[in-house]
């Protein structure tokens, strides 16, 4: 199934591709999942939003869903 | 080591100055920076005194950290008390000023009395001469320093004040290198007040440390484990504009007046946007993340513009005009204003308008008023009388005061606490008013784990939070480099010679906001005073991950009493002579 992934900040280096794309992933894979096959660092991610909505990484993904993977952020 | 153990003061009224020792004792329970300075001013003076009177001091203060290559080091701390709300008020300034004061030989510098005349101070080493500034009073904060560069040397480093200042403006602030500022709760008009118009600075000398192979191990090691990570990288890939979109998707972005916590045009003026105008990129001295955008649109260049300007001076005012955005960063820089105070002013007089309570002419997402109002404030002409009052002021003489939003006198920061309840907290028990640099509650809640919507636990995470940054700006630190406090403790070590445990440094930091806390209460601060604006607590949000939210003033009153009785304060939000006996303060 199709989603929508945006990678922000320092996690952008991760992914060969910028910005907000498209990817193509098995059902029910889990946001967990989906970093790890990423190839971003678990110790990287701040959290990560789907729909707008802040999200667990045991969230199952859902057909058409938006990823954003925050980063960490110190400070204001 | 790393203390040049001298401190400059200088008494405006005669124009002479002397050197005197530090205060070893005090170096030793306050580092430096933040907490030092709120220390000589708490013991200097007396409680009462009118803040832009000449009765009032400006201290200037550098940290143990001030002058090494530690990354991230470069800050001053400039401590006065506020005329903006009448408290403690420390300010934390970039640029390369601090590192220039070390060099020239002083830890910091104490500027008393006023001036005869529109003056400048000029330090080179142990050359210290009150000059005439004539020729800049009325020169924009930016234009006097490139007047001072020509006029002595281009590295020369410098604040200065702008217009705004010279016209006693509680929201003006001190500038240096053009774009820095020393923002808050009216420190520019604390100088303006003395009449001095810059503080200029050659230095010299240098800074050596105790061991220096061993300390540049460390800083090896500590900025590969510590600094150039994924943890604070956000500070150079984007800077602070990427809140914009962390803000929206938790609902807590700052929306007309604070009506709402999301805003449906942020695309259009969020870190992405600022990427299509951007420049350049800057740092400040010894930084190793640079969070500085050049940002060049339309009229203007700026650095910035920061997200407190996005948000307060932009999705606050209902404006996602970036163009207009970044000449309202320009006109503020020159004026030299805190573009917080500064926007939010302007939505409360935008909410007061459309409200029919009092028409200043200004609405939601009017950019040809709204673009006019930096000017009239720094003037002080037509509406800028008025609203250079602030919101707290303003409401008093007009009205609305359930949506002023302000805690004694400061206006709010960029973050709905409606959506982070452990920021209201923040904001209400902050040393100088609503402000997010004493706690920042947002990470854990709104980015992080725990709830948001909980008064649970949240006493004990800001009471934690507020030493860990009262801490970090007594070294002085900057705001955005996440380290632990462990690796704060093994800097200090290496400079210190000795050991220096986390527990330690937490213990400062509690120190330094106890001394703050009774600097307040002593000038008559209660827990009256420690409270929100009745929209925070009866309004709900109707939009995005923030929807039907408020906090509750039950829930607040059950947090706050928690935070006292946590901190040995009673009831009142006063200190008990045990603690502060514990903690060395009396």
């Amino acid at each position: 199934m199709r989603i929508t992934i945006r990678l922000y900040g320092p996690l952008e280096k991760y992914s060969s591709q910028t910005g907000l794309y498209q990817k193509e992933i098995m059902s029910n894979l889990s946001l967990e999942q989906l970093r790890d096959q990423l190839g971003v660092p678990y110790s990287s991610v701040g959290f990560i939003v789907v729909n707008r909505i802040k999200r667990e990484l045991d969230y199952r993904l859902e057909e058409n869903d938006e990823v954003k993977f925050f980063p960490f952020i110190a400070g204001g | 080591m790393c203390y040049t153990g001298k401190l400059l003061r200088v008494n405006l009224t005669t124009g002479q100055s002397q050197v005197e020792e530090l205060n070893k004792q005090w170096a030793v329970d306050y580092i430096g920076g933040k907490g030092l300075g709120i220390k000589y001013l708490y013991e200097e003076l007396s409680p009462g005194i009118e803040p832009l009177s000449a009765e009032n001091k400006l201290i200037l203060m550098t940290g143990l950290f001030t002058g090494t290559i530690i990354p991230l080091s470069g800050k001053l701390a400039i401590i006065t008390k506020s005329p903006a709300t009448g408290t403690i008020l420390d300010c934390s300034i970039g640029g390369h000023f601090a590192a220039e004061l070390k060099y020239a030989g002083y830890d910091g510098v104490i500027l008393e009395g006023k001036a005869t005349k529109p003056s400048y101070l000029y330090i080179e080493d142990q050359n210290v001469e009150l000059r005439d500034a004539s020729e800049l009073w009325g020169q924009g904060a930016q234009d006097t320093e490139l007047i001072l560069r020509d006029k002595i040397h281009e590295d020369v480093k410098a604040l200065v004040i702008g217009p705004a200042a010279e016209n006693l403006v509680t929201m003006s602030c001190i500038t240096s290198e053009f774009y820095r500022q020393a923002g808050r709760g009216g420190v520019g008009a604390v100088m303006g007040s003395k009449n001095l118009k810059a503080v200029a600075v050659k230095g010299s000398g240098s800074i050596s440390v105790p061991n220096i192979k061993q300390f540049v191990d460390t800083l090896q090691e500590v900025m590969r484990t510590d600094t150039l990570t994924d943890t604070n990288l956000w500070v150079n890939t984007d800077g602070t504009p990427l809140l914009v979109d962390l803000n929206q998707d938790t609902g807590i972005l700052p929306t007309r007046n604070f009506q709402e916590g999301t805003f449906d045009d942020y695309q259009k003026i969020n870190s992405d946007a600022l990427k299509t105008v951007r420049t350049g990129k800057k740092g400040c001295f010894s930084c190793a993340l640079g969070c500085g955008n050049y940002s060049r649109s339309g009229r203007s260049t700026v650095e910035g513009p920061e997200y407190e300007t996005l948000a307060i001076g932009g999705s606050n005012c209902g404006i996602s005009d970036l163009e207009a955005i970044i000449e309202f960063n320009d006109l503020c820089d020159n004026l030299g204003m805190d573009t917080i105070s500064v926007g939010n002013v302007i939505a409360f007089a935008m909410e007061l308008t459309e409200k029919g309570i009092k028409d200043f002419g200004l609405k939601f997402g009017d950019v040809d008023a709204y673009l006019k109002v930096p000017g009239l404030i720094a003037a002080q002409d037509g509406i800028g009388v008025d609203l250079g009052l602030g919101v707290k002021k303003l409401s008093e003489k007009y009205g609305g005061s359930d949506f002023a939003m302000q805690v004694k006198g400061l206006e709010f920061p960029g973050y709905e606490p409606r959506g982070s309840w452990g920021m209201g907290l923040a904001y209400a028990t902050s040393d100088r008013g609503a402000c997010h640099m004493r706690a920042w509650p947002v990470a854990d809640e709104a980015y992080g784990d725990l709830d948001p919507f909980t008064v649970e636990g949240k006493a004990q995470l800001v009471i934690d939070l507020q030493h860990y940054n009262a801490a970090k700006f007594s070294l002085i630190l900057c705001d955005f480099w996440a380290l632990s406090m462990e690796t704060m403790g093994t800097l200090v070590s290496n400079l210190q010679e000795r050991t220096v445990s986390e527990q330690e440094l937490t213990l400062v930091g509690e120190r330094v906001v106890n001394l703050a806390r009774q600097f307040n209460v002593r000038e008559g601060y209660s827990k009256d005073n420690d409270t929100l604006p009745e929209r925070i607590f009866k309004e709900t949000l109707k939009t995005g991950a923030t929807k039907g939210q408020f906090l509750p003033r039950e829930e607040f009153e059950k947090m706050l009493a928690e935070y006292y009785s946590l901190r040995g304060w009673d009831h009142n939000g006063k200190p008990a002579e045990a603690k502060l006996q514990e903690l060395g303060i009396i």
